[in-house]
């Protein structure tokens, strides 16, 4: 946790706030359909099957595969800059939802499609925990 | 629209590149100046005006909404003006705000202006603003991420399901430059070579510098009319004979299929419409920004096999003279990314081509083209058969 985090935060919307809730306490939850059980991610105000407006949320196992990756090296947005270079990777969580984010411990030239990874939370303020992933040793 | 009801008579640009002693309004009126000339037409018998959006120039779009395009050109019977946006696929949205005015028989002639000046704003700014506009600010932009990261992911996803190798990619780019340099407005127009391409810096990837596009200054215009008033105004006006369009996600991870998106069925569609196949086209103006969405875009229109297209690119066949012309005014990557004038600049060289004007580009005897252009991240495809006769 760093008072100086200088990079963008998200601004959580009402019906995602719960999401950013649980990375705080090193949970990833995920925002079920009460009706059709559609998972949603990201999630919306409505689920984006059936329209119905009630939902639950439900704990992923933060397992998952590596779906796709691309490690930038240059032109990073200028917050992160600083930071280069690092993989973004897309994972494919268990649940069947797929989520952006960002490999942690592992060497950026190690990263391939198909690897195991899992969750780990990154408390990067106060306020806002992330979700990273680790590859599943 | 029904099949050849719409055409266009005229277009202009102006070079792409750093230009920063050149204003937006000195763009816009140039290009609209262009146009006008070029279709031959009196400025005065345009009626309605459609300006496109341009990126993080807010100032330029308020402009634009109030009106300063048919004053600053002294359009003197305009009735409508408009500021128009589906971003990257906004070639097609002025396209279709155009023809609801010709349809409806609210305007017998639309002018269209693009203007994008880039160097007005910082790389930081560009960066960023790109990253604002291409990634999810609650999601993605907190992870870092980038355009040219999107573009890379897409890349390394359909390397890996394709067996398309690094050559194949950067043949890509190097394609491109042999159209740049028979394009006096293109931004680089030094040949390439494969492996020039593979050794240049690393940005994203599996994307280099030569694999990346670059922001650049640029305009283009055109006009559009119906196709009974066009055919009594110029001598060989372009058809618009086929449309297809497909929505597929805001994010990429709401893609399903990174390799696949919605590119294929728009192009049936629009092929179905004009009557025509991939094989009787005569040239291919792919926009896709990065290497492999201009495969992914080529082979859904049907000029190589899924996984092919790159075999494509390197044997030459997309070059000048080869067996399908591809990207013939060298798109984004050397031609030079304007915003949302990508998709814009395509299809005034389409616009050229098909009319005779292409110059030293221009591939002899070429009768119909198919086009894309897309907005987002990928977000949508929209193609289009365009021909200078009703096929």
């Amino acid at each position: 946790m760093s008072l100086d985090y200088n990079k963008p935060l998200p601004k959580p919307q009402k019906w995602s706030q719960e999401f950013w809730n649980g990375t705080k306490i090193n949970k990833l939850l995920l925002k079920k359909c009460k009706e059709c059980g559609h998972l949603d991610f990201p999630p919306y105000m409505f689920c984006t099957e059936c329209m119905s407006p009630e939902s639950e949320w439900v704990e992923s196992t933060g397992k998952g595969i590596i779906y796709s990756f691309s490690t930038t090296y240059l032109g990073a947005p200028p917050a992160f800059i600083k930071g280069q270079p690092y993989t973004l990777i897309f994972v494919d969580l268990e649940e069947g939802v797929r989520i952006l984010s960002k490999i942690v411990d592992c060497e950026v030239t190690d990263v391939k499609i198909g690897m195991k990874v899992e969750a780990v939370f990154d408390a990067v303020t106060e306020d806002t925990t992330l979700v990273m992933f680790r590859p599943v040793k | 629209m029904s099949k050849g009801e719409l055409a266009i008579i005229g277009s202009g640009e102006v070079p792409c590149g750093y230009y920063p002693d050149r204003k937006m309004l000195e763009i816009a009126s140039l290009v609209g100046y262009k146009a006008i000339k070029d279709a031959g037409i009196n400025k005065n018998q345009i009626d309605a005006v459609i300006g496109q959006m341009a990126i993080l120039d807010g100032d330029w779009n308020t402009e634009v909404t109030f009106g300063r395009l048919p004053e600053a050109l002294g359009l003197k019977n305009c009735k409508n003006t408009q500021l128009v946006s589906g971003g990257g696929g906004s070639s097609h949205a002025v396209r279709k705000a155009a023809a609801g005015l010709l349809l409806t028989g609210a305007a017998e002639m639309v002018l269209i202006i693009h203007a994008q000046k880039f160097s007005d704003f910082t790389p930081g700014q560009q960066a960023e603003g790109f990253a604002k506009a291409g990634c999810d600010p609650e999601w993605e932009i907190p992870y870092g991420m980038n355009f040219n990261a999107l573009g890379g992911m897409i890349a390394e996803r359909y390397m890996y399901e394709t067996g398309t190798t690094p050559e194949e990619i950067a043949a890509v780019s190097v394609s491109h430059r042999k159209w740049a340099q028979l394009q006096d407005n293109a931004m680089f127009k030094k040949d390439l070579a494969i492996e020039q391409v593979l050794k240049a810096k690393m940005v994203a990837t599996p994307y280099t510098t030569l694999m990346c596009n670059v922001l650049a200054d640029g305009g283009s215009a055109f006009i559009m009319t119906t196709a009974e008033r066009a055919k009594k105004l110029v001598p060989k006006p372009v058809y618009l004979l086929g449309e297809g369009s497909r929505f597929s996600h805001r994010n990429l991870t709401k893609c399903a299929d990174l390799t696949r998106m919605v590119n294929e069925p728009p192009a049936l569609d629009a092929y179905k419409m004009a009557g025509l196949g991939p094989e009787d086209m005569d040239i291919a103006q792919v926009y896709g920004a990065y290497p492999a969405n201009i495969l992914m875009f080529f082979e859904a229109m049907g000029f190589a096999k899924r996984g092919e297209g790159g075999k494509a690119f390197l044997r030459g066949d997309t070059w000048p003279g080869g067996r399908i012309p591809t990207c013939t005014n060298s798109e984004a990557m050397s031609f030079g990314h304007t915003g949302t004038g990508v998709g814009t600049a395509l299809l005034v060289e389409s616009v050229r081509q098909l009319q005779g004007k292409a110059g030293r580009a221009q591939v002899p005897g070429a009768r119909f083209l198919i086009e894309n252009c897309g907005g987002g991240a990928w977000m949508d495809t929209h193609m289009a058969i365009l021909g200078n006769e009703i096929s």
